[in-house]
């Protein structure tokens, strides 16, 4: 199979990266709604209810956190999808593909580090309402926590891969321009 | 970049057009015009050997160095 250029494997992930953008963007927007009931509902109960104001905050927070990561994500693979667009047009090393792998390195950064204030407000939450950890407590901890850590080793990964490639770049054309 | 290069120069000594020095050296014209317009990065000792053979000069007459 091929894997550059038309009707070859980076074409068909470039389709399957659009259609995952559409049902991101259909998630975000699940999970503003979400969210959004969600405080509503908050706002409108009674203000007797135990810590209020710290519930209200905390909910604020991660309800942010998650709906801002879903943006960043969609960033991400919009990002994705021009290199595999590249990729498909036989545009190799192409500097505008660096600067679409530094973009998407630093938004997986920002991503990682939101994961990982999410992850900080999320033990708040649960520390402060429950007196003891059960287990899908510490699940949903670790998972916020392995999400955090992938996404900010990944940009590394990506940022470091980018200086490789950017070299690669350099010695084409150095080779193109050699008479 | 301060290396120049004035195949130009040579070639209307010689009054020879750019087409036949490509042709005779065996690059191609867009290549040629690269080095003419001093875009190229590095040359091979044995295109500049060619294209000496071919305008019977010195790689001095077609490389310059200007600070």
């Amino acid at each position: 199979m091929k894997i550059l250029g038309k009707n070859s494997l980076s074409s068909k992930v470039e389709n399957g990266l659009k259609i995952l953008f559409c049902i991101i963007a259909l998630l975000d927007f699940i999970v503003l709604g979400v969210c959004g009931v969600t405080l509503f509902s908050e706002y409108t109960s009674s203000s007797m209810i135990e810590n209020y104001l710290f519930r209200i905050i905390l909910l604020t927070i991660t309800s942010l956190v998650f709906i801002i990561t879903g943006i960043v994500a969609l960033f991400i693979i919009y990002q994705f999808i021009k290199i595999f667009k590249n990729l498909r047009e036989n545009k190799l090393f192409e500097m505008n593909n660096i600067k679409y792998l530094n973009k998407i390195s630093t938004l997986s950064i920002i991503m990682g580090v939101l994961y990982i204030i999410c992850l900080i407000g999320v033990s708040i939450a649960l520390n402060h309402y429950s007196s003891f950890e059960i287990l899908s407590d510490i699940l949903i901890k670790l998972l916020i926590f392995v999400f955090g850590i992938t996404f900010l080793v990944f940009g590394i990964g990506i940022r470091i891969l980018n200086e490789i490639y950017k070299k690669a770049i350099t010695y084409k054309e150095e080779n193109d321009l050699t008479i | 970049m301060s290396i120049i290069v004035n195949v130009d120069v040579m070639l209307a000594k010689r009054k020879m057009s750019s087409s036949e020095l490509a042709q005779r050296v065996g690059i191609t014209p867009a290549n040629l015009s690269i080095l003419k317009t001093n875009k190229a990065k590095a040359i091979r000792f044995s295109t500049l050997e060619k294209i000496c053979e071919v305008l019977d000069c010195k790689p001095g007459d077609i490389l310059d160095y200007k600070q």
